[in-house]
């Protein structure tokens, strides 16, 4: 067995992002690319039950957002789901589904590594996404909390929702409605510069 | 520098605190803010701004706003930001504006090209097409010429320095156009709370409202309260969006709209800061959509009908009331209906003189505009036309004469003679039906307004029309309209409020329109010239000779005739056009129809197309997790699709041939190493799994054990290869499948598709993971001894991991997935790993393989490794149109199943004798390289064309291992001319003799695979 263990890179390395507090910035961004994600498939009552074992709640209908505790589960699809979560409890929780949907036709896969997550907010974060996102962010179309919507921004395909208070642990966000992005990792560099482009007369707050 | 000699002592939504400078054709003039360069040229006395297209005839303002054909000017001065064909009518006057008169040589005043004025009788419609025939390749000196001649302003030549930038947005109610009828419509739906937008192409909100006169009234308010009320009321409304200097241009399906909003444009370009936008596109998603776009004044075709001088009488009120411009001192009318007569009566108000105003009916106006017209004792010639006008480069007379009941002749004797120094005249209104077209609504000819009137609403968009776009004027019906629409709208989405209150009056009665649509001249012997499209000069003669030479359709009309095709799109003259054609061919409007509105409304520039999306922001760049590794030791990437791929990694006094050539011994001597990480990969998991490759591939699959790997290839329903890549079996259910690095994307399409839509009885799920682990590849002897020093739980040995099979375990501390697979045909493991672990496991290894000077290799070495073993790379020796059995790859192609494109296979096409084959070529120089995508012919010397092509080289490099030069090839019956003499044309005209071999060219056995 290997002595060493190998230190992670988060994929935007080469950027060099610094922290950069500024209370006038109208735009806030961060990068969480540690998170842990997992792909879900299945169907059925008996998928529903064991799933809601393991994440505390049932998968929600496409385009829906459920989640109990420290997880959250996206519906992507009528038989697709993404399970997100700390990434400290990864693997107990993948092995956990595993166990749970043993015998079912069913599939848990680890895609903490394929996606990573921008979060954007600050009082121009609706404004900022809009500028390269057909989503409609309208607080009356996009029902906070509950939605979630597979959209593109700046020509990448994203997962797109309104960040549930309490979740994903940026409290530095509170006071303004931010927007979690997961993106295909290697599409980060582009839509990480896109931002900071949007936000060139507005100011860009990084949270660490 | 001259004063604004004809502006108005007063009045006006213009600010006389602040009054700015601008130039001219190099002359310092002023205006003010609230001018546009038209008003602010007006105000100086200044008409002549132009020459026409192809008589280079003088030209002044006609319009007020975006329908103008003639004041085009050439915007700002340099090379970056210059704006060639800015309607002055339309351009914001700021402090400092520069402009100039555009296709004029030497000057407007005097410009030499106006002798195809006296030549225009030998330059009829169609003469381009008639006179520059042939020979074709002539063409491209006569365009030049053209070009120069008929020209248009000057493109900027360097890169544009401002900031574009796009927004998509979403509203319940989008009111396009902000005039009485669309203000009235977003109060109304403003008021139920819905989401409203606003927009207008002015600069300022109100439309026709803005050149009413003080003292005007709607249902008894003043409308300059009526409006500042209104704008009032939206402005406080949370969830309206106003915006201002914003065109909607196009309207697409599902209420789709393009806006360009104009944000800086007015704004003196040493102004704009940092980060500002200079403009901003818009891609609105609309529930609904009021068309509020009003209606825009036709001219009268009558002879001499161009000098400047000779305006729209609406615009001539426009400028009157809004800009506080008296266009002229002394100012005639020509009119065929009421319109007309509002604007004589501001302009008698305002103390100008109106010494008659002509009226084609011979009943005259309708009783309210005769009532008027008697109060301000203006002199009425009803029957009247105007037969001729003169002025050198100003209208300074026009004669008229009395019409005939048929509108063909004049009455000779019968002249009368008005002195003025403007002619404003008024042909009726065409509704701004552009955008309602343009969304797929059908159009009626409305005989009692002479034009185009909204009729079939498309059933797949939300929309409607009020006011004068819809055909009914006046602003009373205006306010109601719009009214209405804006409460209807936002009922329809889903928004509730009080039914609005209409106007209780109503507008007062016209007189009927009097359509004729060109009018005679006094003289038929000796006619002058009728225009019609002012913008590209075609006049009433062109349009009847086209009909004459047989164009009966209205689309190629204009196409040959090009009515309706400069930068106004014949806003003015269009449906003049089609009166005239249908006149020609004894029809009527009605029956020939009008000519399709396509987007723009009006231009949209390049830079708000683009947006953001330039430079770096162009297209995404997609770097692998250990892209910095490989950047700090000067790797030279390839584009692969989206990603960054290193190429090879020169090393001090290394060409690309020497690095390559390096790499690639090093591969096969010790041990090489590629990032791999682009590679697609699909997890496959299910019952299914197993059957469904088995239908995806041609080979089979069943039998494939657990732990082991298999090289597949994939069809398309064509039986041309569309991908292929080594897939392996993880568990029983479990599946690990490679793809190209281009396919990726679409081989998970083409899987899904299948599963979802064919085979849903298949229980398989795939889940896209190229991402999520990054691929250090390792080949060569002593790649075992690398794997081995990282430190892994997994046994290496050869029974216990033999070539084609994986394992999951840990390498270097972290869980991997390892394959020995190959793709040069040595030994060699594809080592996976979360990719977060990537850049580390690639400095790992390269520490592990420092012993045996590891050796990081490129694309090219890869491809010159796998070309050495005659492996084809899908996309570079095959292109769409190559089987299976082109490949020589029958061994991979199963008789005993079905699966994807076999089918196809057995095409007579697929399977007849001549097709090209996959060999190998060695030139018998053995140190020449060919050339990629060179043509292979059977003979030393090219003969005559058409030269007889047999095939084309699909891949070449040289062999460092074999110490030759190489190349793959897809040539005619390929296999069965092994050893044969080719020859491969070379791009110098020389010929390159090669024999056919074998595609496989270094061990041939597959002894190395083992290390």
């Amino acid at each position: 067995m290997a002595e060493t263990r190998l230190a992670r890179g988060d994929g935007l390395d080469h950027l060099h992002i610094a922290a950069h507090a500024d209370t006038d910035a109208k735009l806030m961004l961060a990068h969480r690319p540690h998170r842990a994600k997992i792909n879900l498939r299945g169907g059925g009552p008996a998928f529903a039950a064991a799933v809601a074992s393991v994440i505390g709640a049932e998968p929600p209908a496409p385009g829906s957002l459920a989640g109990s505790g420290q997880w959250t589960l996206a519906g992507l699809g009528p038989d697709e789901w993404l399970a997100l979560g700390d990434d400290s409890a990864r693997q107990d929780v993948m092995g956990a589904l595993r166990s749970a949907l043993d015998g079912q036709h069913a599939a848990v896969v680890d895609v903490s590594d394929n996606y990573t997550t921008i979060v954007v907010g600050g009082s121009a974060a609706a404004e900022a996404l809009a500028g390269a996102c057909p989503a409609d962010l309208h607080p009356r179309a996009f029902a906070g909390s509950h939605q979630v919507v597979q959209t593109y921004f700046a020509s990448v395909d994203v997962i797109l929702y309104q960040t549930v208070a309490g979740k994903t642990g940026d409290a530095d966000f509170a006071g303004s409605r931010s927007f979690q992005l997961i993106l295909r990792r290697s599409f980060a560099d582009h839509v990480w510069r896109w931002l900071v482009d949007a936000g060139r007369s507005c100011g860009v707050a990084i949270l660490a | 520098m001259p004063g604004p000699v004809m502006r108005l002592a007063e009045g006006g939504r213009i600010d006389r605190a602040r009054p700015l400078e601008f130039t001219f054709n190099g002359r310092a003039l002023r205006g003010y803010p609230g001018d546009t360069l038209a008003s602010a040229l007006l105000a100086s006395g200044v008409h002549l701004v132009g020459r026409s297209f192809k008589y280079h005839r003088p030209r002044g303002i006609l319009s007020a706003g975006a329908e103008e054909p003639n004041a085009l000017v050439q915007l700002g001065t340099g090379a970056a930001r210059t704006d060639p064909n800015q309607r002055a009518t339309q351009v914001e006057l700021f402090d400092g504006l520069v402009a100039a008169s555009q296709n004029v040589w030497p000057s407007v005043r005097t410009d030499l090209s106006a002798l195809n004025d006296v030549l225009s009788p030998l330059m009829p419609a169609g003469f381009y097409y008639k006179t520059f025939m042939g020979p074709s390749w002539a063409w491209m000196q006569y365009e030049k010429v053209i070009r120069r001649a008929a020209g248009l302003g000057r493109s900027p030549s360097e890169p544009d320095p401002d900031i574009y930038d796009q927004r998509w947005a979403h509203c319940d109610v989008l009111v396009i156009g902000a005039g009485a009828a669309g203000l009235s419509a977003a109060l109304a739906a403003g008021r139920t709370g819905a989401r409203v937008m606003v927009v207008d192409e002015q600069s300022e909100l109100g439309g026709g409202l803005l050149g009413e006169p003080a003292g005007a009234q709607i249902d008894g308010r003043p409308v300059s309260d009526l409006l500042a009320d209104t704008l009032a009321q939206l402005a406080a409304m949370d969830e309206v969006t106003l915006l201002p200097r914003t065109t909607a241009f196009g309207y697409y399906a599902q209420n789709f709209v393009g806006l360009l909003e104009r944000v800086a444009d007015h704004v003196p370009p040493g102004e704009r800061t940092h980060g500002t936008v200079r403009e901003r596109l818009w891609k609105v998603r609309a529930r609904e959509v009021v068309l509020a776009t009003g209606a825009i004044e036709r001219h009268l075709a009558f002879p001499d009908n161009d000098r400047p001088g000779i305006m729209l009488a609406g615009s001539v009120r426009t400028y009157l009331n809004r800009y506080a411009v008296k266009a002229g001192d002394r100012v005639a009318l020509f009119t065929n209906n009421d319109s007309a007569y509002a604007a004589a009566v501001d302009l008698a108000r305002a103390g100008v003189a109106v010494p008659g105003i002509v009226d084609i009916r011979p009943e005259g106006p309708g009783a309210a505009a005769a009532a008027v017209a008697a109060e301000h004792g203006l002199a009425v010639l009803a029957g009247y036309t105007v037969v001729a006008t003169h002025g050198r480069s100003h209208v300074r007379q026009a004669r008229a004469m009395r019409l005939s009941s048929d509108g063909r002749t004049v009455q000779s004797g019968m002249e009368t003679v008005l002195d003025c120094d403007l002619l404003a005249m008024s042909g009726g209104w065409n509704p701004t039906v552009h955008l309602f077209s343009q969304a797929r609504g059908k159009l009626r000819f409305a005989e009692e307004i002479g034009s185009f009137v909204p009729d079939l609403y498309p059933p797949t968009q939300a929309m409607r029309c009020a006011g004068a776009c819809a055909g009914r004027f006046g602003l009373t019906a205006a306010v109601a309209d719009g009214l209405d629409a804006g409460a209807k709208a936002a009922r329809a989405a889903g928004l509730d409020g009080p039914a609005p209150t209409l106007p209780a009056a109503a507008d007062a009665a016209e007189g009927p329109i009097r359509l004729a649509w060109h009018l005679p001249s006094a003289r038929p012997d000796k006619p002058a010239k009728i225009f019609v499209d002012y913008h590209n000069d075609v006049t009433a003669k062109d349009l009847k000779l086209a009909v004459r030479e047989g164009y009966t359709s209205v689309e190629l009309v204009k196409r040959y005739t090009t009515t309706g095709m400069g930068t106004d799109q014949g806003k003015i003259g269009n449906v003049t056009a089609l009166g005239i054609v249908a006149e020609a061919l004894g029809a009527s409007i009605a029956d020939i129809g009008a000519t399709t509105y396509r987007p723009p409304y009006t231009a949209v520039t390049m830079g708000a197309i683009a947006g953001r999306r330039i430079k770096r922001l162009f297209d995404p760049v997609r770097r692998t997790p250990m892209h910095s590794w490989h950047e700090a030791h000067g790797a030279v990437f390839e584009n692969v699709g989206q990603w960054k791929r290193p190429w090879y990694y020169p090393q001090a006094g290394e060409d690309m041939h020497a690095a390559v050539n390096r790499e690639v011994a090093a591969a096969r001597r010790s041990v090489g190493v590629i990032d791999a990480t682009t590679l697609g990969k699909i997890d496959i998991q299910g019952p299914d799994a197993a059957e469904f490759l088995n239908r995806v591939y041609t080979n089979a699959w069943l039998k494939l054990g657990v732990g082991k790997c298999r090289y597949g290839l994939m069809l398309g329903e064509d039986g041309m290869v569309m991908d292929d890549g080594v897939t392996s079996r993880l568990g029983d259910t479990h599946f690990h499948m490679t793809t190209t690095t281009g396919g990726a994307a679409k081989v998970m399409s083409w899987l899904e598709n299948w599963l979802q839509t064919e085979w849903p009885d298949l229980k398989v799920y795939l889940t896209s993971v190229t991402e999520q682990w990054a691929v250090v590849g390792l080949c060569g002897p002593k790649s075992r001894e690398v794997v081995a020093a990282l430190g892994t739980d997994i046994d290496l040995s050869g029974d216990a991991f033999p070539h084609m099979s994986v394992c999951e375990g840990e390498v270097a501390g972290v869980p991997a997935r390892v394959f020995r697979i190959s793709f040069a045909g040595e030994l060699g493991y594809e080592i996976n790993v979360p990719a977060a672990y990537g850049a580390a496991l690639w400095q790992a290894v390269m520490a592990a393989g420092a012993p045996h000077n590891i050796t990081p290799y490129g694309t090219e070495a890869m491809h010159v490794l796998r070309a050495e073993k005659g492996f084809i790379i899908v996309g570079q020796d095959t292109d769409g149109t190559v089987t299976p059995g082109d490949l020589g790859m029958d061994w991979i192609v199963s008789k005993q199943k079905d699966f994807l494109g076999r089918r196809s296979l057995l095409r007579s096409d697929t399977v007849r004798a001549d097709r090209k084959q996959l060999v190998g070529l060695l030139t018998e120089d053995a140190q020449r390289v060919l050339d990629e995508g060179a043509q292979i012919i059977a003979t030393a010397e090219i003969p005559e064309p058409p030269v007889p092509m047999l095939g084309h080289v699909t891949s070449s490099y040289y062999s460092p291992n074999l110490g030759r030069s190489i190349a793959l090839a897809l040539v005619k019956q390929g296999r069965s001319r092994l050893g044969e003499t080719l020859h491969v044309a070379a791009a110098d005209g020389s010929t390159v003799p090669v024999t056919v071999a074998s595609p496989v060219f270094y061990d041939p056995e597959g002894k190395r695979l083992d290390g």
